[in-house]
Protein backbone atom coordinates (compact mmCIF):
# COMPACT_ATOMS: atom_id res chain seq x y z
CA UNK A 1 0.00 0.00 0.00
CA UNK A 2 1.34 3.50 -0.71
CA UNK A 3 -0.64 4.98 1.48
CA UNK A 4 1.47 5.42 4.61
CA UNK A 5 2.15 8.84 5.54
CA UNK A 6 5.52 9.08 4.82
CA UNK A 7 4.98 8.57 1.05
CA UNK A 8 2.23 10.94 1.28
CA UNK A 9 3.93 14.12 2.42
CA UNK A 10 7.50 13.22 1.11
CA UNK A 11 6.36 15.57 -1.34
CA UNK A 12 4.63 18.66 -0.05
CA UNK A 13 1.83 19.81 -1.78
CA UNK A 14 2.26 23.64 -1.08
CA UNK A 15 5.70 23.84 -2.13
CA UNK A 16 4.61 22.42 -5.98
CA UNK A 17 1.61 24.85 -5.98
CA UNK A 18 4.14 27.60 -5.27
CA UNK A 19 6.63 25.78 -8.27
CA UNK A 20 3.78 25.77 -10.71
CA UNK A 21 3.35 29.54 -9.77
CA UNK A 22 6.93 30.37 -10.43
CA UNK A 23 7.30 27.97 -14.18
CA UNK A 24 3.46 30.19 -15.18
CA UNK A 25 5.50 33.33 -14.06
CA UNK A 26 2.33 33.93 -11.96
CA UNK A 27 2.89 36.76 -9.62
CA UNK A 28 -0.17 37.19 -7.73
CA UNK A 29 -2.37 35.17 -5.38
CA UNK A 30 -5.74 36.48 -4.57
CA UNK A 31 -7.37 34.17 -1.45
CA UNK A 32 -9.56 33.59 1.41
CA UNK A 33 -7.92 31.88 3.93
CA UNK A 34 -8.38 28.26 4.66
CA UNK A 35 -6.31 26.16 6.51
CA UNK A 36 -5.57 23.55 3.34
CA UNK A 37 -4.52 26.58 1.74
CA UNK A 38 -2.71 28.07 4.33
CA UNK A 39 1.35 26.95 3.88
CA UNK A 40 0.54 27.85 0.60
CA UNK A 41 -0.02 31.36 1.40
CA UNK A 42 2.20 31.32 4.02
CA UNK A 43 5.23 30.53 2.12
CA UNK A 44 4.38 32.94 -0.68
CA UNK A 45 4.65 35.86 1.61
CA UNK A 46 8.11 35.17 2.12
CA UNK A 47 8.60 35.49 -1.53
CA UNK A 48 8.36 37.70 -4.37
CA UNK A 49 4.00 36.87 -5.16
CA UNK A 50 2.29 39.57 -3.90
CA UNK A 51 -0.48 38.63 -1.82
CA UNK A 52 -4.43 39.72 -1.97
CA UNK A 53 -6.71 38.85 0.75
CA UNK A 54 -10.23 39.21 -0.07
CA UNK A 55 -13.58 39.42 2.73
CA UNK A 56 -15.22 36.99 0.12
CA UNK A 57 -14.42 34.63 -2.78
CA UNK A 58 -16.74 36.71 -5.35
CA UNK A 59 -15.02 39.88 -4.60
CA UNK A 60 -11.74 38.09 -5.48
CA UNK A 61 -13.20 36.96 -8.90
CA UNK A 62 -13.60 40.76 -9.42
CA UNK A 63 -10.00 41.48 -8.61
CA UNK A 64 -8.83 38.60 -10.74
CA UNK A 65 -10.84 40.15 -13.47
CA UNK A 66 -8.75 43.68 -12.52
CA UNK A 67 -5.48 41.77 -13.01
CA UNK A 68 -6.51 40.56 -16.01
CA UNK A 69 -7.41 43.75 -17.70
CA UNK A 70 -4.39 45.07 -15.99
CA UNK A 71 -2.22 42.51 -17.73
CA UNK A 72 -1.26 40.54 -14.43
CA UNK A 73 -1.82 37.07 -14.56
CA UNK A 74 -2.74 35.67 -10.96
CA UNK A 75 -4.76 32.90 -9.46
CA UNK A 76 -7.60 32.88 -7.18
CA UNK A 77 -7.39 30.15 -4.33
CA UNK A 78 -10.59 29.48 -2.55
CA UNK A 79 -12.44 26.61 -0.54
CA UNK A 80 -15.26 24.65 -2.17
CA UNK A 81 -17.88 26.48 -0.31
CA UNK A 82 -16.21 29.81 -1.34
CA UNK A 83 -17.23 28.52 -4.92
CA UNK A 84 -21.05 28.44 -3.71
CA UNK A 85 -20.16 32.58 -2.69
CA UNK A 86 -19.36 33.01 -6.05
CA UNK A 87 -21.56 31.65 -8.53
CA UNK A 88 -23.24 34.92 -9.84
CA UNK A 89 -19.42 36.73 -10.71
CA UNK A 90 -17.89 33.63 -12.35
CA UNK A 91 -21.41 33.63 -14.26
CA UNK A 92 -21.94 37.65 -15.20
CA UNK A 93 -18.25 38.68 -14.92
CA UNK A 94 -15.78 36.26 -15.82
CA UNK A 95 -17.55 33.89 -18.05
CA UNK A 96 -19.75 36.42 -19.73
CA UNK A 97 -16.79 38.64 -20.63
CA UNK A 98 -14.53 35.39 -21.44
CA UNK A 99 -12.20 36.85 -18.75
CA UNK A 100 -9.04 34.24 -17.63
CA UNK A 101 -9.48 33.02 -14.22
CA UNK A 102 -7.16 30.36 -12.32
CA UNK A 103 -8.70 28.70 -9.62
CA UNK A 104 -6.68 27.11 -7.08
CA UNK A 105 -9.95 25.14 -5.24
CA UNK A 106 -9.26 23.54 -1.42
CA UNK A 107 -11.54 20.62 -2.03
CA UNK A 108 -13.28 20.56 1.95
CA UNK A 109 -15.94 17.64 2.91
CA UNK A 110 -14.51 14.68 1.72
CA UNK A 111 -14.72 11.74 4.13
CA UNK A 112 -12.54 12.02 7.17
CA UNK A 113 -12.93 15.57 6.96
CA UNK A 114 -15.07 16.00 10.77
CA UNK A 115 -16.34 19.41 9.66
CA UNK A 116 -19.89 18.28 8.23
CA UNK A 117 -21.24 21.74 7.07
CA UNK A 118 -18.17 21.60 4.77
CA UNK A 119 -19.64 18.43 3.14
CA UNK A 120 -22.57 19.57 1.09
CA UNK A 121 -20.18 21.93 -1.31
CA UNK A 122 -17.71 19.25 -1.32
CA UNK A 123 -20.13 16.77 -3.17
CA UNK A 124 -21.27 19.23 -5.93
CA UNK A 125 -19.03 21.80 -6.31
CA UNK A 126 -16.97 19.62 -9.37
CA UNK A 127 -20.54 19.23 -10.79
CA UNK A 128 -20.82 23.09 -10.56
CA UNK A 129 -17.65 23.68 -12.54
CA UNK A 130 -19.08 20.85 -15.11
CA UNK A 131 -22.48 22.89 -15.27
CA UNK A 132 -20.28 26.09 -16.10
CA UNK A 133 -18.50 24.42 -18.52
CA UNK A 134 -15.30 25.13 -16.30
CA UNK A 135 -12.41 22.80 -17.03
CA UNK A 136 -10.94 21.42 -13.97
CA UNK A 137 -8.57 19.06 -13.03
CA UNK A 138 -8.88 16.65 -9.81
CA UNK A 139 -5.55 16.23 -8.08
CA UNK A 140 -5.34 13.45 -5.81
CA UNK A 141 -1.65 12.62 -5.97
CA UNK A 142 1.05 15.28 -4.86
CA UNK A 143 3.64 14.38 -7.45
CA UNK A 144 1.37 15.78 -10.16
CA UNK A 145 0.00 19.09 -8.08
CA UNK A 146 2.89 21.15 -10.42
CA UNK A 147 2.23 19.53 -13.54
CA UNK A 148 -1.84 20.12 -13.22
CA UNK A 149 -2.01 23.52 -11.68
CA UNK A 150 0.52 24.74 -14.11
CA UNK A 151 -1.82 22.83 -16.99
CA UNK A 152 -4.65 24.48 -15.50
CA UNK A 153 -3.58 28.40 -15.45
CA UNK A 154 -2.27 28.05 -19.12
CA UNK A 155 -5.11 26.41 -19.41
CA UNK A 156 -7.30 29.60 -18.64
CA UNK A 157 -5.36 32.19 -20.44
CA UNK A 158 -5.18 29.65 -23.42
CA UNK A 159 -9.26 30.00 -23.70
CA UNK A 160 -10.47 32.91 -21.63
CA UNK A 161 -12.34 31.31 -19.18
CA UNK A 162 -12.30 30.54 -15.42
CA UNK A 163 -10.44 26.79 -14.49
CA UNK A 164 -9.82 25.25 -11.97
CA UNK A 165 -7.49 22.38 -10.10
CA UNK A 166 -9.40 20.91 -7.39
CA UNK A 167 -7.11 19.75 -4.43
CA UNK A 168 -8.27 16.66 -2.80
CA UNK A 169 -7.57 14.97 0.73
CA UNK A 170 -5.38 12.36 -1.12
CA UNK A 171 -2.92 15.29 -2.25
CA UNK A 172 -2.38 17.28 0.53
CA UNK A 173 -2.81 14.91 3.80
CA UNK A 174 -6.12 16.73 4.88
CA UNK A 175 -6.38 19.74 7.28
CA UNK A 176 -10.24 19.57 8.85
CA UNK A 177 -10.53 23.04 10.46
CA UNK B 1 -28.85 72.96 -8.06
CA UNK B 2 -28.09 69.61 -7.04
CA UNK B 3 -26.36 66.61 -8.51
CA UNK B 4 -27.88 63.75 -10.99
CA UNK B 5 -25.24 61.43 -12.88
CA UNK B 6 -25.30 62.84 -16.44
CA UNK B 7 -24.59 66.17 -15.28
CA UNK B 8 -22.24 65.13 -13.22
CA UNK B 9 -20.39 62.34 -15.75
CA UNK B 10 -20.41 65.06 -18.25
CA UNK B 11 -19.04 67.64 -15.84
CA UNK B 12 -16.04 65.23 -14.97
CA UNK B 13 -15.38 64.31 -18.14
CA UNK B 14 -12.68 66.88 -18.85
CA UNK B 15 -11.15 65.73 -15.59
CA UNK B 16 -10.88 62.16 -16.48
CA UNK B 17 -7.67 62.78 -18.31
CA UNK B 18 -5.93 59.50 -18.92
CA UNK B 19 -7.82 57.43 -16.27
CA UNK B 20 -9.03 54.15 -16.54
CA UNK B 21 -12.65 54.66 -15.98
CA UNK B 22 -15.05 51.46 -14.79
CA UNK B 23 -18.54 51.73 -14.29
CA UNK B 24 -20.51 49.07 -12.39
CA UNK B 25 -22.91 47.72 -13.97
CA UNK B 26 -26.69 49.26 -15.08
CA UNK B 27 -27.53 52.96 -14.51
CA UNK B 28 -23.68 53.49 -13.70
CA UNK B 29 -22.52 51.99 -16.92
CA UNK B 30 -25.58 53.21 -18.88
CA UNK B 31 -25.28 56.99 -17.92
CA UNK B 32 -21.74 56.97 -18.08
CA UNK B 33 -21.81 55.80 -22.15
CA UNK B 34 -23.91 58.33 -22.69
CA UNK B 35 -22.61 61.33 -20.84
CA UNK B 36 -19.04 60.81 -21.20
CA UNK B 37 -18.10 57.51 -23.42
CA UNK B 38 -14.28 57.26 -24.00
CA UNK B 39 -11.90 54.56 -25.31
CA UNK B 40 -10.98 54.11 -21.77
CA UNK B 41 -13.97 53.21 -20.19
CA UNK B 42 -15.21 49.89 -18.95
CA UNK B 43 -18.61 49.13 -18.32
CA UNK B 44 -19.03 46.36 -16.31
CA UNK B 45 -22.65 44.57 -17.91
CA UNK B 46 -23.30 42.18 -14.69
CA UNK B 47 -21.77 41.38 -11.32
CA UNK B 48 -23.33 43.74 -8.73
CA UNK B 49 -21.24 44.79 -5.93
CA UNK B 50 -17.89 43.98 -7.93
CA UNK B 51 -17.07 47.40 -9.30
CA UNK B 52 -14.72 48.24 -6.58
CA UNK B 53 -12.92 44.69 -6.58
CA UNK B 54 -12.50 44.96 -10.42
CA UNK B 55 -10.83 49.08 -9.41
CA UNK B 56 -8.73 47.68 -7.20
CA UNK B 57 -7.18 44.76 -9.55
CA UNK B 58 -6.82 47.37 -11.88
CA UNK B 59 -5.19 50.04 -9.86
CA UNK B 60 -2.87 46.83 -8.58
CA UNK B 61 -1.34 45.73 -11.41
CA UNK B 62 -1.45 49.31 -13.53
CA UNK B 63 0.28 51.06 -10.96
CA UNK B 64 1.50 54.39 -12.91
CA UNK B 65 -2.53 55.14 -14.46
CA UNK B 66 -4.92 56.51 -12.20
CA UNK B 67 -8.02 54.35 -12.04
CA UNK B 68 -11.29 55.64 -11.61
CA UNK B 69 -14.66 53.62 -10.08
CA UNK B 70 -18.01 54.51 -10.83
CA UNK B 71 -20.16 52.86 -8.60
CA UNK B 72 -23.91 53.48 -7.29
CA UNK B 73 -24.53 53.27 -3.37
CA UNK B 74 -26.69 49.79 -3.72
CA UNK B 75 -23.93 48.11 -5.61
CA UNK B 76 -21.55 49.69 -2.96
CA UNK B 77 -23.74 48.30 0.01
CA UNK B 78 -24.06 44.63 -2.08
CA UNK B 79 -20.16 44.47 -1.33
CA UNK B 80 -18.76 46.78 1.35
CA UNK B 81 -16.44 43.86 2.00
CA UNK B 82 -14.56 45.48 -0.77
CA UNK B 83 -14.02 49.01 0.75
CA UNK B 84 -12.14 47.34 3.20
CA UNK B 85 -10.16 45.50 1.24
CA UNK B 86 -9.23 48.57 -0.85
CA UNK B 87 -8.23 49.95 2.69
CA UNK B 88 -6.40 47.44 3.50
CA UNK B 89 -4.53 47.72 -0.30
CA UNK B 90 -4.30 51.03 -0.43
CA UNK B 91 -3.25 52.01 -3.81
CA UNK B 92 -2.48 55.23 -4.39
CA UNK B 93 -4.02 55.60 -8.09
CA UNK B 94 -7.54 54.41 -7.07
CA UNK B 95 -10.38 57.03 -6.59
CA UNK B 96 -13.87 55.62 -5.85
CA UNK B 97 -17.03 58.04 -6.64
CA UNK B 98 -20.26 56.87 -5.47
CA UNK B 99 -23.34 58.29 -7.03
CA UNK B 100 -25.41 58.31 -4.09
CA UNK B 101 -29.17 58.53 -5.43
CA UNK B 102 -30.56 56.78 -2.51
CA UNK B 103 -32.40 53.76 -4.85
CA UNK B 104 -31.81 51.08 -7.10
CA UNK B 105 -32.06 53.07 -10.36
CA UNK B 106 -31.64 50.01 -12.56
CA UNK B 107 -34.47 47.54 -10.81
CA UNK B 108 -37.38 50.46 -10.74
CA UNK B 109 -36.00 53.16 -8.03
CA UNK B 110 -36.90 51.09 -4.70
CA UNK B 111 -34.63 52.80 -1.77
CA UNK B 112 -31.38 51.55 -0.32
CA UNK B 113 -30.13 51.77 3.28
CA UNK B 114 -28.28 55.40 2.40
CA UNK B 115 -32.03 56.93 2.84
CA UNK B 116 -32.11 55.29 5.95
CA UNK B 117 -28.92 56.56 7.47
CA UNK B 118 -26.46 54.47 5.90
CA UNK B 119 -23.41 56.99 5.32
CA UNK B 120 -20.76 56.07 2.89
CA UNK B 121 -18.64 58.32 2.93
CA UNK B 122 -18.30 57.21 7.18
CA UNK B 123 -17.94 53.91 5.95
CA UNK B 124 -14.75 54.64 3.76
CA UNK B 125 -13.38 56.98 6.44
CA UNK B 126 -13.45 53.76 8.96
CA UNK B 127 -12.23 51.45 6.55
CA UNK B 128 -8.97 53.58 6.72
CA UNK B 129 -8.65 55.02 2.65
CA UNK B 130 -6.58 58.17 2.58
CA UNK B 131 -9.82 60.48 1.92
CA UNK B 132 -13.54 60.08 2.04
CA UNK B 133 -15.97 62.81 1.56
CA UNK B 134 -19.65 63.48 0.47
CA UNK B 135 -20.02 66.61 -1.91
CA UNK B 136 -23.57 67.58 -3.27
CA UNK B 137 -22.88 69.43 -5.97
CA UNK B 138 -20.97 70.51 -9.03
CA UNK B 139 -18.16 72.19 -8.08
CA UNK B 140 -17.52 70.75 -5.03
CA UNK B 141 -17.58 67.42 -6.96
CA UNK B 142 -14.89 68.50 -9.39
CA UNK B 143 -12.87 70.18 -6.54
CA UNK B 144 -12.79 66.86 -4.63
CA UNK B 145 -12.33 64.53 -7.75
CA UNK B 146 -9.05 67.05 -8.64
CA UNK B 147 -7.76 66.95 -5.30
CA UNK B 148 -8.05 63.28 -4.84
CA UNK B 149 -5.82 62.98 -8.47
CA UNK B 150 -2.99 65.30 -6.69
CA UNK B 151 -2.69 63.17 -3.54
CA UNK B 152 -2.12 59.16 -2.61
CA UNK B 153 -5.13 57.24 -2.46
CA UNK B 154 -7.35 55.46 -2.49
CA UNK B 155 -9.74 57.99 -1.78
CA UNK B 156 -13.53 58.29 -1.65
CA UNK B 157 -15.64 60.44 -3.20
CA UNK B 158 -19.42 60.26 -2.25
CA UNK B 159 -21.75 62.48 -4.79
CA UNK B 160 -25.09 62.70 -3.00
CA UNK B 161 -27.60 62.69 -6.39
CA UNK B 162 -30.46 64.19 -4.97
CA UNK B 163 -32.12 65.44 -8.61
CA UNK B 164 -33.83 62.11 -10.65
CA UNK B 165 -31.83 61.49 -14.39
CA UNK B 166 -33.81 60.40 -16.98
CA UNK B 167 -33.45 57.05 -18.00
CA UNK B 168 -30.97 56.36 -21.32
CA UNK B 169 -32.31 55.50 -24.37
CA UNK B 170 -31.68 52.28 -25.85
CA UNK B 171 -29.24 54.00 -27.97
CA UNK B 172 -27.22 55.56 -25.78
CA UNK B 173 -26.74 52.64 -23.84
CA UNK B 174 -23.61 50.61 -24.31
CA UNK B 175 -23.78 48.27 -27.06
CA UNK B 176 -23.89 44.61 -25.87
CA UNK B 177 -19.50 44.11 -27.10
CA UNK B 178 -17.68 43.46 -24.13
CA UNK B 179 -14.65 46.22 -24.34
CA UNK B 180 -12.47 44.39 -21.80
CA UNK B 181 -9.97 43.45 -24.54
CA UNK B 182 -9.85 47.28 -25.84
CA UNK B 183 -9.15 48.69 -22.20
CA UNK B 184 -6.57 45.86 -21.61
CA UNK B 185 -5.04 46.44 -24.57
CA UNK B 186 -4.44 50.20 -23.70
CA UNK B 187 -2.79 48.79 -20.33
CA UNK B 188 -0.55 45.74 -21.49
CA UNK B 189 2.94 46.81 -22.65
CA UNK B 190 4.28 45.04 -25.62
Amino acid sequence: MATDTASLTAIDYADEVLGALRDEDVKRIVYVPDSVLAPIVERASCSSLDLVSVTREEEGMGVMAGFYVGGEKAILMLQSSGLGNSLNALGSLLIASRIPCPMLVSLRGEIGDRNFAQVPWSRVAPQVLDLLAIQSVRITDPATVRHDVGEMVRSAYRWHYPTAAVLTRAATGGVDD
Amino acid sequence: MGLNRMRAYAALRPEFGDAVVIATLGYSSWCLYAAAHRESNLYLRGSMGLGVPVGLGVALAAPRRRVVVCEGDGSVLMNLGGLATVGACGPPNLTILVFDDGRYMTTGGQATHTRRGADLARVGLAVGVSSSRTVRDEASLIEAFTAAGAAPGPHIVVATCDEPDSRPSAADMPPPYINVEQVRAQLVVG
